[in-house]
């Protein structure tokens, strides 16, 4: 099968593990955001949390091992650990494993380290702190170099397949591994947003009064969420450091919530499948403006077209919110035997019961 | 240790971005939008000067006046494409935050294409900058000669506009409540467009003097609107003279303030914005609204008195 | 003297909820006409719909003969129209000098606004004591007054009121509608809605009552009053 992918192998399995993981992002956003209604627009930060754990997880125990005299953040380091992990597999694996591990475990305690700002901030406030949570994050890590050797980054983080001597079947391998744990992933969630835990996140979201009425569960449900979308989001993290075999902190900008959040947006709030719809229209556009492919195809503009995609996913956010504000595809309704009354606003209920 | 330097970049920036401030604060009292697309009204004033002043040979003066009407007419254009037919379908202030993010995002990287294409990713304006004097270690120059009768003259316009014109009280009202305005005649989309002119105007011509002070880029907005956020926050986002006070606090904490830090605790500059984000996270945790209601002169006749 | 203000079939509410339902309503021009009715009866929405701040699902809003059921708050307020609300009938932030100056919004001449203010100033010496205080710092009975003299610095044709007597001191009450009476008398033509349901009865012309969204009784004031089964459902609540 490679022989017949072949020169097109590096495209397609670019696009898919961009999409698997913008995919794990779009999905935590969406739990955060589109089911308990927090908004979470500092998600790109959590993403950052497992990247740097990741890296310096990875990095500094082969550092370790390979008792490496090179500068750790240098170059020469960088590769000495690249050729270090081709030559011991079993390592390359395990400290890819416990990367996600350790990454989701730390994503989570800072998710519910960023769950306060929420007892006591309305929404666009609470937005307004979490984006530049997340710049905060963006700031210390760039200048602390014990995080990821701040401005140049810190490389030289092996795939966990970099033993593999067929680079093609190196990025297969590694992609089916990504696309697998996205598709773990989106059951997870569909399933966690379709139990009775779901219900109490929408109804939370919904109406302040059923809100106040549960009294101490709305804390403790935001506080769980937050946990599992930051988790979430940090595996979406480590997923990236080993495809780019590095981190860079000035890679996770606000725009880059953004971008999930129009996925978001655009697929369908609170509604799985839209999301996964969402992310695929808005990688494509991601992966099919980007200069390297377009140099492929031959097709030249003058200016950067990254600019482009900028553009066309504010356009996006905006003509959505103005004419389909539900995404493309709505939220399902909640399934109850009963009618959701929590749902229904204090007139419409009266609406509804006058009508009998 | 010699402050001079910090305290002249404290007042020349913190008149600045008091000036974008007072932008954002207008804009938020009157329609409730927290605007993050109001990063790109000083982008664009910044713009407009930097190439008034060197490719348009206009003078600075006429540069700065077509910044305030170039970033006044954006502001109204917003507004009136996006932000009220989002409010006319009833969206909540947080749809429009998104949506303001959609507009940012577009305006920006129109500017970066402008940019990109004309060569001008970096621009400023090339003023002649002569300087008249030092202050302890810092120079006196033509740039602040500029920066500061503005901003001035800027904030006692406003001021003057709000509490002595009929459409300065009014906008006053709507800010208060916008139906009891309109019941009490006031035509108040009439009166937006007004408000986004001058506030637009005013953050355009921030933008200018920035572009003369220092350089330009598609993200300059951007970058300061962690500062503009803090300032106009530290007023509530609706006091007039907190915002002010916001303003001056912020450039005061982000240049003394870090300067001290560096000295004495060894802490890098580069973590300047820091001190913005931690006062956003202060204001909004303890004291929502700010410095809003505070009586300094009733608090000042208080303590005199008590002497007495 | 015909109905000044006319509403026909009106359906009305807020986002999605309908609150009041089928109204037909007629205020006489010169008259004070009186709307009464438990909590929740849709007297006070009904009001707003008057002057556009509600969403109209059916019917239609006639002022002075012409259909303003579309027209924006703004403009029937400068076609003459007054309206005090309940709550948020001030600016807080502007001082009572300001806000008279509100009122009289639509007003050009300056000298005219001036020589208003003196008379707001002659008729409640209260707001001329506080006349540069911040509004938000006023008294409850204060502030109606202030919320009554700015709808009348507009010299408006019909006034609206949205229960002015609700939460005020025995004292004040009298005050406001001794008021009132003088209003109706200088010409102006008012359409009151009150939960003291007796008192508005005794005062007006003509009386609706309204309960759950619909009007369920019309007819002049003495007449309600007298009518047992009205007596007996709403007076014992009132």
């Amino acid at each position: 099968m490679l022989e017949v992918l072949g020169g097109y192998t590096p495209l397609i399995t670019s696009f898919l593990v961009l999409f698997a993981i913008y995919l794990i992002m779009a999905l935590s956003l969406n739990l955060e955001y589109g089911y308990s209604g927090i908004p979470n627009f500092g998600h790109v930060f959590f993403m950052s949390v497992g990247a740097y754990v990741a890296g310096n997880l990875t990095a500094r125990e082969i550092y370790k091992l390979s008792r490496s005299t090179a500068d750790f953040c240098s170059g020469q380091g960088a590769s000495l650990r690249t050729s270090y992990a081709s030559q011991h597999p079993a390592l390359a694996v395990a400290l890819f494993i416990l990367s996600l591990l350790v990454g989701a475990l730390v994503g989570g305690i800072f998710g519910y380290l960023g769950s306060y700002p929420g007892l006591r901030l309305k929404e666009d406030f609470l937005a307004i702190t979490l984006i530049f949570i997340g710049e905060i994050g963006r700031i210390i890590a760039r200048n602390e170099r014990g995080i990821a050797c701040g401005l140049t980054g810190l490389t030289g983080i092996p795939n966990p397949f970099c033993w593999v001597d067929n680079v093609n079947l190196r990025s297969v391998l590694y992609t089916i591994v990504v696309l697998l744990m996205a598709a773990v992933i989106f059951i997870y969630v569909q399933r966690l947003t379709q139990s009775p835990f779901g219900r109490l996140l929408k109804a939370m979201r919904d109406n302040d009064l059923a809100a106040m009425v549960l009294g101490k569960e709305v804390p403790r449900a935001r506080g769980i969420v937050m946990v599992i979308g930051s988790a979430l989001a940090a595996v979406a993290g480590v997923l990236r450091t080993f495809y780019i075999q590095g981190v860079v902190a000035d890679d996770f900008i606000p725009l880059i919530t953004f971008i999930v959040l129009s996925m978001v947006i655009l697929g369908g709030v609170a509604n799985n499948l839209g999301v996964l719809v969402g992310t695929l229209v808005m990688t494509s556009i991601d992966h099919f403006l980007s200069p390297s492919f377009l140099s492929i195809i031959g097709f030249k503009v003058e200016f950067d077209i990254t600019y482009m995609k900028y553009i066309i996913t504010g356009v996006i956010m905006i003509l959505v919110l103005m004419f389909r504000p539900e995404g493309v595809f709505p939220e399902k309704p909640v399934k109850t035997p009963l009618l959701d009354l929590t749902k229904l606003k204090k007139w419409d209920v009266e609406e509804k019961l006058e009508l009998s | 240790m010699d402050l001079s330097v910090p305290l002249m970049n404290s007042l020349t920036l913190g008149c600045m971005y008091t000036m974008m401030a007072l932008g954002l604060t207008m804009s938020y009292s009157v329609t409730k939008i927290s605007n993050f697309a109001h990063a790109e009204l000083v982008t664009l004033g910044g713009y407009i000067t930097a190439l008034g002043v060197n490719y348009w040979g206009l003078g600075l003066p006429t540069s700065l006046a077509l910044s305030f009407v170039g970033s006044g007419l954006l502001a109204i254009l917003m507004d009136e494409l996006v932000y009220k037919p989002l409010i006319k379908r009833g969206s909540r202030p947080l749809f429009l935050l998104v949506a303001s993010i959609g507009v940012g995002l577009v305006v920006r990287y129109l500017i970066f294409i402008y940019a990109d294409l004309n060569g001008i990713i970096t621009i400023q304006a090339l003023t002649k900058v002569e300087v008249l004097g030092k202050i302890g270690r810092a120079a006196l120059t033509t740039v602040h000669l500029w920066v500061f009768p503005i901003s001035i003259v800027s904030v006692i316009l406003l001021h003057l506009m709000f509490h002595h014109t009929k459409p300065g009280k009014a906008l006053r009202a709507m800010a208060d409540n916008e139906d009891l305005a309109r019941v009490s005649g006031i035509r108040i989309y009439r009166l937006r467009r007004f408000m986004w002119i001058i506030a637009g105007g005013i953050t355009g011509i921030a933008g200018g003097l920035w572009a003369v002070y220092s350089i330009v880029t598609p993200e300059t907005g951007w970058m300061a609107l962690l500062r503009i956020f803090a300032a106009s926050i530290l007023g509530g986002l609706t006091s007039f003279w907190g915002t002010i006070a916001g303003g001056i606090i912020i450039g005061l904490a982000e240049n003394v303030g870090i300067s001290v830090m560096n000295e004495y605790f060894n802490v890098s500059t580069a973590y300047r914005p820091l001190i913005s984000f931690v006062i956003i996270v202060m204001v909004f945790l303890f004291r929502p609204s700010g410095l809003a209601g505070v009586d300094v002169v009733g608090w000042v006749k208080r303590r005199l008195g008590r002497e007495e | 003297m015909g109905a000044i203000i006319e509403a026909k079939g009106i359906t009305a509410g807020y986002g999605k909820a309908v609150i009041i339902q089928d109204v037909n309503i007629e205020v006489e021009e010169g008259k004070i006409t009186a709307i009464v009715g438990p909590n929740g009866s849709g007297k006070s929405t009904f009001l707003k719909t008057i002057f556009g701040l509600t969403r109209v699902f059916k019917g239609n809003v006639y002022y002075d003969g012409k259909d303003v059921t579309r027209l924006p708050p703004e403009e029937r307020a400068r076609m003459g129209l007054g309206y005090v609300p309940q709550v948020n009938n001030i600016f807080p932030n502007l001082t009572v000098l300001e806000n008279l100056e509100m009122g009289a919004y639509s007003i050009e001449s300056k000298e005219q606004v001036r020589a208003e203010i003196e008379e707001m100033m002659e008729i409640f010496p209260i707001l001329k004591e506080r006349k540069r205080q911040k509004a938000g710092s006023l008294s409850g009975g204060e502030r109606q007054m202030l919320a009554m003299a700015m709808a009348l610095m507009g010299k408006p044709k019909v006034l609206l009121l949205d229960e002015p007597a609700a939460a005020l001191a025995p004292k004040v009450v009298n005050q406001i509608f001794s008021r009132i009476k003088a209003i109706v008398e200088s010409g102006v033509t008012v359409l009151l809605v009150e939960q003291h349901a007796r008192r508005a009865l005794s005062l007006c012309d003509m009386g609706y009552v309204m309960s759950s969204g619909r009007v369920v009784m019309k007819g002049p004031g003495s007449e309600l009053l007298s009518d047992e089964k009205f007596i007996e459902a709403f007076l014992g609540r009132a």
